[in-house]
């Protein structure tokens, strides 16, 4: 019983959220989890770059603000890797189980 | 299929600053050097202005629509040469020297910072993308 | 253009500050001398600064051309005021009034002058020190 279970989270995960229905105990969870450190990295990215932008252009000086703002984006990438990561290590596990 | 780009506007432009800053730590060296040369003329470096002109985004060309999405500038940066100003001595007295050494040290330590960030935040950008091209190893 | 540039333009600065610092001291040394080789008490010795072409960079982009030099020094000259004037039959190059001619070198004046040398010397180390840091950290990029 459990595998079909847990075959049915992954096809949660691999179709959009707004489509799934599958009534898995808390399934649409992780997904929705990546989908936003996903947005929040892209955001991170954006608002360093433009830190950067503004400090060097001579719109504003604040040393700081660029320097948290590069590890942020920093930190929220290298989460975003890991969390990938991690999918795709349970993904093959899975996929190498027996049935 | 758009093309891949993988050095973004952002470490472009942090690479023309460098260039622009160390240009600027030889003109300020050489005001410094001259403070006391009867007759110098001492120089400025002017690129910030010509560097914000060219990240702004071209007129009628697509907005952000979304704070998360990348700003889209004109980026032309490759442009962007800086432009050297003269600044003769105004007091019309003495021996026509126009270097105040004080303002020259405070440029000096400003661009220096400068340039030290730019190195520091384009070697954390290139660290993050061998990051992942490594695959987060 | 390069950073070495920089590097090379300060150190014109420190040699020439240098030599301005020497005379400075020539002239202290010799504020008593009444007697010199060429005949007369000691005068003062000025050095005069000129900035150079740039004759180190060669390929000085155009923009840059002019706005970048460093500086020498063109002559040691000696000031041609007129000696200062005491009475003080006693001394042994007293004239017939009793005058004796001193070196027309002001204390003060020397150390002013020497003040504001130490001061453009220390400024153009700092200088120094800014390019080879900004070096420094460039190579630091990637690592």
């Amino acid at each position: 019983m459990s595998d079909i279970t847990l075959l049915s989270h992954l096809r949660q995960i691999s179709t959009p959220p707004a489509q799934s229905g599958a009534p898995a105990q808390g399934g649409g969870g992780f997904a929705k989890a990546l989908g936003e450190a996903l947005a929040s990295v892209n955001s991170a990215q954006a608002e360093a770059d433009l830190a950067v932008e503004q400090l060097q252009t001579g719109e504003s000086r604040n040393l700081h603000e660029v320097m948290i703002a590069m590890e942020k984006a920093d930190i929220s990438l290298k989460l975003a890797v890991q969390m990938r990561n991690k999918v795709l290590e349970a993904y093959q596990e899975i996929m190498r189980m027996q049935v | 299929m758009p093309k891949l780009e993988l050095f973004d506007q952002s470490i472009r432009l942090l690479e023309k600053t460098l260039d622009m800053r160390q240009r600027n730590q030889e003109i300020i060296s050489s005001n410094i050097a001259n403070a006391e040369t009867p007759g110098y003329t001492p120089s400025r470096l002017e690129f910030e202005e010509q560097l914000r002109q060219a990240l702004k985004p071209l007129p009628g060309a697509p907005a952000a629509t979304h704070p998360a999405h990348f700003p889209i500038g004109s980026g032309d940066l490759s442009g962007v040469r800086g432009t050297v100003i003269r600044e003769p001595d105004t007091l019309g007295f003495g021996d026509r020297n126009g270097v105040d050494l004080e303002r020259e040290m405070i440029a000096m330590a400003e661009n220096q910072l400068l340039y030290e960030t730019a190195t520091q935040v384009i070697s954390k950008k290139l660290g993050l993308l061998k990051y992942v091209a490594q695959n987060g190893q | 253009m390069d950073i070495f540039d920089a590097l090379k333009i300060s150190s014109s600065a420190l040699a020439a500050q240098q030599v301005r610092l020497n005379t400075i001291s020539s002239n202290l040394a010799n504020i008593e001398t009444t007697r010199t080789p060429g005949g007369g008490p000691y005068r003062k010795r000025e050095v005069v600064f000129r900035s150079t072409g740039s004759p180190f960079a060669k390929k000085l982009e155009q923009s840059l051309k002019g706005a970048v030099q460093g500086v020498e020094v063109a002559a040691i000259q000696i000031n041609n005021a007129p000696p200062r004037v005491i009475y003080d039959p006693s001394h042994p190059d007293a004239d017939e009034a009793g005058q004796v001619l001193l070196p027309n070198v002001n204390l003060l004046d020397e150390m002013v002058d020497m003040t504001s040398a130490t001061r453009a010397y220390e400024a153009n180390v700092t200088a120094i020190k800014a390019a080879k840091r900004m070096a420094l950290k460039a190579l630091e990029i990637g690592r």
